[in-house]
């Protein structure tokens, strides 16, 4: 469905943005570019979406390629770019159902559309006030809600909930989970974590215009190694000989206060050790298990430190924590 | 794709509702226009009693700079209006749409020339109310606004250019000072055979003399056949270079 093949873009000036990537995205799949702001992610979907040119390499999308054919191409896309692109001097309504009609909706189709956005994004009170009003993520709803407006067959998302507070991410994420299954192909490209994991089933990491690493996020973590269970006990040093003994091949480790065990099958050990925890009656003050992040992965592909804007709470399908 | 004229549509309404919101932005060109009319019509008219002044008072005379002016005002708004769809990142939405490239650029300059038109004839009501002849019968008024119209389209044509080309807001204000020199470098404040020489060379060289004397012909006398033909000739001239320029420079900034 989506083609790249040694993609190249340099800026005037010589800055190379893109550096011969590659890359397949197959129909109904969410893929998502993970890299920190300058890695790449956004030239490259704007070449995806035809608003650049590539300098070198090709790249198709739905069989079309975007330099020859970008009309068609553009008939089967919608794009939320990173920059919001809003006009400001019309209300909500007016710039869904403009752009609903400019992508061949008849007005009946545009207004049920429209009328069906604004409900989910949740600005039907403010629908007809001046864009120019709105908050920044308001803003941002609107210019997501508009690249959904004529149910196109490929989707864009250039860090589409950068700027929304916890809840207005959340109501984005669902959208486009059932959107993608019910059949839309989405590419994500994004610089949180969080957001990355959630919502991609394949992803690239991308860093300094190179893809680093690919695949699902299970797999990339999988090649970081196992969850690890964080334990902050009464009498450590008598776990630790316990757990070890118990579980052989396990390894543990502290960490300040906690003796870190890293779990070689997983979740299913967790209940294993706070049976035998209980039978020796050391008691736990506190836990937490961790899973491999993508920010595992991206400092093992890159050896760098992402630069993650995103809030720094874990997501609770990573983390569990008792106090 | 979508055809030519549907996006033609759809997106002429909204240059026409862009192009007038907010409504107090439209007031400077009415303002700026109505001011020189009363002063200059005032403070000069005791140039009408000068030997070889050609009309029956400096008022009538100069009410068609006035209503050119007000063009002038209007139609360099259309740059502007781009400049605004560019750096707010719209323009490149419309980009992404499947639509003809040139139905995102001409709806504006035909949607600027509608404005023009309207603006035009609430400025002659005005011109009227404070005294200013008007002769023109049907034929003229049809003959003036469609001078108008053409005009107003070429002088959109250059902001629309140099925002394409810039994409720089600061270089698109400065197109305010050619306003002038176009509007007074002709036989705005004196007939052309009161004019020096030299000066007569210049106005001579501006293509907005041609089109004033059209207008003033149609308002204070009715049509003058010559004179009005060449008005034509001129603005549909000046209308075609700036509007291939503005394709032009629209086409390498939509790629």
């Amino acid at each position: 469905m989506i083609k790249a093949s040694s993609l190249t873009k340099i800026y005037k000036g010589g800055f190379k943005a893109v550096d011969e990537i590659s890359f397949f995205v197959k129909e109904g799949e969410f893929f998502g570019f993970l890299g920190p702001n300058g890695a790449g992610k956004t030239t490259t979907m704007r070449i995806l979406a035809t608003l650049d040119r590539p300098t070198s390499g090709k790249v198709e999308v739905d069989g079309f390629d975007v330099v020859k054919n970008p009309s068609a191409v553009r008939m089967r896309i919608g794009f939320a770019m990173q920059a919001v692109g809003l006009d400001d001097m019309a209300s909500a309504r007016e710039n869904l159902l403009l752009m609903g009609q400019l992508y061949g909706l008849s007005k009946v189709e545009a207004h049920k559309r429209c009328d069906e956005l604004l409900n989910l994004f949740a600005l039907e009170e403010s629908a007809n006030r001046f864009v120019s009003t709105y908050s920044g993520g308001m803003r941002r709803r609107l210019d997501v809600a508009a690249a959904l407006m004529h149910h196109s067959k490929i989707l864009f998302l250039d860090e589409p909930t950068e700027g929304l507070d916890p809840a207005g991410r959340r109501i984005i994420w669902k959208y486009l989970k059932d959107l993608n299954n019910s059949g839309t192909t989405i590419l994500l490209t994004t610089h949180y974590m969080e957001e990355a994991d959630f919502l991609v089933g394949n992803l690239a990491i991308i860093n300094k215009g190179h893809i680093v690493a690919s695949g699902t996020p299970k797999e990339l973590k999988d090649q970081i190694g196992g969850s690890k269970l964080f334990l902050h006990l009464m009498e450590p040093v008598a776990a630790e000989t316990l757990i070890c003994d118990a579980f052989p091949g396990t390894t543990c480790s502290e960490e300040e206060r906690y003796l870190v065990v890293d779990l070689k099958n997983g979740p299913s050990d967790v209940q294993r050790i706070f049976e035998l925890l209980g039978q020796k009656r050391i008691a736990i003050a506190e836990f937490e298990m961790r899973s491999p992040s993508l920010e595992d992965v991206f400092i093992k592909f890159t050896g760098e430190h992402f630069e993650d804007e995103a809030p720094r709470n874990r997501d609770p399908y990573l983390t569990m924590r008792q106090r | 794709m979508i055809s030519f004229t549907h996006a033609f549509k759809l997106l002429f309404i909204r240059a026409l509702k862009q192009t007038t919101r907010p409504i107090a932005a439209l007031l400077p060109s009415f303002f700026m226009p109505f001011f020189f009319f009363v002063v200059n019509s005032a403070g000069f008219k005791s140039v009408a009693k000068l030997p070889g002044f050609t009309g029956s008072n400096y008022l009538a005379f100069y009410a068609p700079v006035a209503l050119l002016m007000a063009v002038f005002f209007t139609s360099g708004d259309a740059g502007f209006e781009m400049m605004l769809d560019i750096t707010s990142g719209y323009f490149e939405k419309l980009l992404l749409t499947p639509v003809p490239r040139y139905a995102i650029l001409l709806p504006r300059i035909a949607a600027m020339a509608v404005r023009a038109m309207a603006q035009a004839l609430i400025m002659l009501l005005l011109l009227r109310a404070f005294g200013a002849p008007y002769h023109g019968g049907f034929v003229g008024t049809i003959l003036l606004f469609g001078l108008v119209a053409i005009f107003s389209m070429g002088w959109a044509g250059i902001g629309l250019t140099l925002a394409a080309l810039s994409r720089s807001p600061r270089v698109l204000q400065s197109t305010f000072v050619l306003t002038f020199p176009l509007t007074f470098v002709t036989t705005a404040q004196l007939p052309l055979n009161l004019l020096p020489h030299g000066y007569r060379i210049a106005v001579l060289m501006n293509p907005v003399t041609y089109i004033l004397e059209g207008a003033r012909s149609i308002m204070l006398t009715g049509p003058d056949p010559a004179k009005v033909t060449t008005a034509y000739i001129v603005a549909l001239a000046f209308m075609a270079l700036t509007s291939a320029s503005s394709l032009l420079s629209f086409r390498k900034l939509s790629h």
